[in-house]
């Protein structure tokens, strides 16, 4: 396990409790993208520290051992430098750092953030463990911890409501996730989303047309759509419902007819959010060769399937045609 | 039969053969002989002319007419087909996201004005 201090942490909770500050938040968005918005550097500086706060980094790095140096502006015009060494940064479930204010000194304090799935949500539990009950209380007291707390969550919900709008995360080496929200109840985007009337209209890119488009909409029912491309080949691929609720969820395969034994899994829930609904649509390939077979075009070499493959020969095409 | 109109079923089919992604690899530098080809490989020219006429099937390679040892010459056309549709699978969402968008929107504004009409 990656954790080698829990049980040890486990056991010492109970001597912990009266200098530890715990806040807790549920947020609607995928554990990736959550993860993501604390070690991301283009993420954690918008919505870092309570309300009226702004931070400007000096150097960050974060991985393990790595430092982010930064300095919180206090809505009255204080500056606060903060020190943070991170110690644990297991995506998507934990990060831990010791947290002081210049380097060299003793941490004031240490954190752990937990990310664990709540639905097709996100809870975060951020838990800061002081030296001493009195050095606890001091910071509870003097700096409002638990208020700030509450309001650096409060933030990073906001930040998050705007990223979910349209993301795409690489959720491991075979998973990618997409989020977006679209202005329209979820029962007429899962129409959108399952009747061939609908999907004809937008599936696929504006070049290619949608020639087939067969929907048997009930657990082990099957899809098949064939795709038109410019040049006039055409694309055919499908595959089979595993379990769906209207206007909830759909679980489906998905493979090509031409490569059978690369079928991924799709799975897409349907939320409600304010004013639309909140689409958020994991797919699972069977290997990560087969996610970069996908997902991209070039830099797989070496790898064993067809598609990795063919990345390689296009990439050569394009290198021969931009020379 | 869908399998057999399918050019980029062709192509995959093409592709799935180390020997022939190598010959594409070695006519992406440039055309060549049958002769030329056939040299790294080890192999005989009947053999290499085989997987000649595979790739060509596919419309991944033509034959010059110009010359008597009519050179082999890639054609990028499928490759590109095939490198599109399953290229990006990201862009490919994105943009079907965009679309739906805009569907959504417009599906609203007919149920709207159905709804207009009859009240």
């Amino acid at each position: 396990m990656t954790v080698p201090n829990r049980s040890a942490a486990a056991a010492a909770d109970e001597s912990v409790a009266d200098r530890e500050v715990v806040i807790t938040r549920t947020f609607s968005a995928p554990r990736e993208l959550v993860f993501d918005a604390f070690t991301d550097p283009s993420h954690v500086g918008q919505w870092w520290g309570p309300d009226g706060f702004t931070t400007t980094t000096e150097r960050i790095d974060i991985r393990p051992g790595g430092t982010w140096t930064h300095v919180m502006h206090g809505p009255d015009g204080t500056d606060y430098p903060n020190f943070i060494v991170y110690d644990e940064v297991v995506r998507p479930e934990r990060l831990t750092w010791a947290h002081g204010t210049v380097e060299g000194e003793p941490p004031a304090f240490h954190s752990t953030v937990t990310f664990e799935v709540d639905g097709v949500g996100t809870r975060v539990t951020l838990r800061s463990v002081f030296p001493t009950k009195a050095a606890r209380d001091f910071v509870v007291r003097e700096h409002g911890a638990i208020e700030g707390g509450e309001q650096t969550l409060q933030r990073l919900g906001e930040r998050l409501a705007a990223v979910v709008r349209r993301s795409f995360t690489d959720a491991s080496d075979r998973e990618l996730v997409a989020t977006r929200v679209f202005a329209a109840p979820r029962e007429l985007v899962f129409d959108a989303f399952t009747r061939p009337e609908h999907v004809r209209e937008w599936y696929g890119c504006s070049t290619q047309d949608m020639v087939v488009c067969e929907v048997d909409l009930r657990p082990g029912g099957r899809f098949r759509y064939v795709l038109r491309m410019p040049e006039g080949e055409e694309f055919a691929f499908g595959g089979e419902y595993l379990e769906l609720v209207r206007p909830e969820f759909i679980v489906n395969t998905l493979g090509m007819e031409a490569m059978p034994g690369h079928e991924a899994v799709e799975r897409s829930d349907f939320l409600d959010s304010a004013g639309g609904t909140l689409l958020v649509m994991r797919t699972t390939f069977r290997t990560a060769a087969d996610y970069r077979g996908w997902a991209e075009s070039g830099g797989a070499t070496g790898m064993e399937s067809t598609l990795d493959r063919l990345a390689e020969v296009v990439q050569r095409l394009a290198v021969v045609s931009a020379a | 039969m869908v399998m057999v109109s399918d050019g980029l079923s062709l192509t995959f089919a093409a592709l799935a053969d180390p020997t022939r992604r190598a010959i594409l690899a070695r006519l992406a530098g440039g055309e060549a002989t049958v002769t030329e080809l056939a040299a790294p490989f080890e192999m005989s020219m009947p053999a290499v002319s085989k997987h000649l006429k595979v790739l060509e099937r596919a419309g991944l390679v033509e034959r010059g007419r110009e010359a008597q040892w009519r050179p082999a010459r890639l054609r990028a056309a499928p490759l590109q087909g095939a490198a599109e549709w399953i290229g990006n699978y990201r862009r490919f969402w994105e943009e079907s996201f965009d679309r739906l968008d805009a569907y959504l929107e417009d599906l609203q504004n007919r149920e709207q004005s159905d709804d207009g009409t009859e009240s």
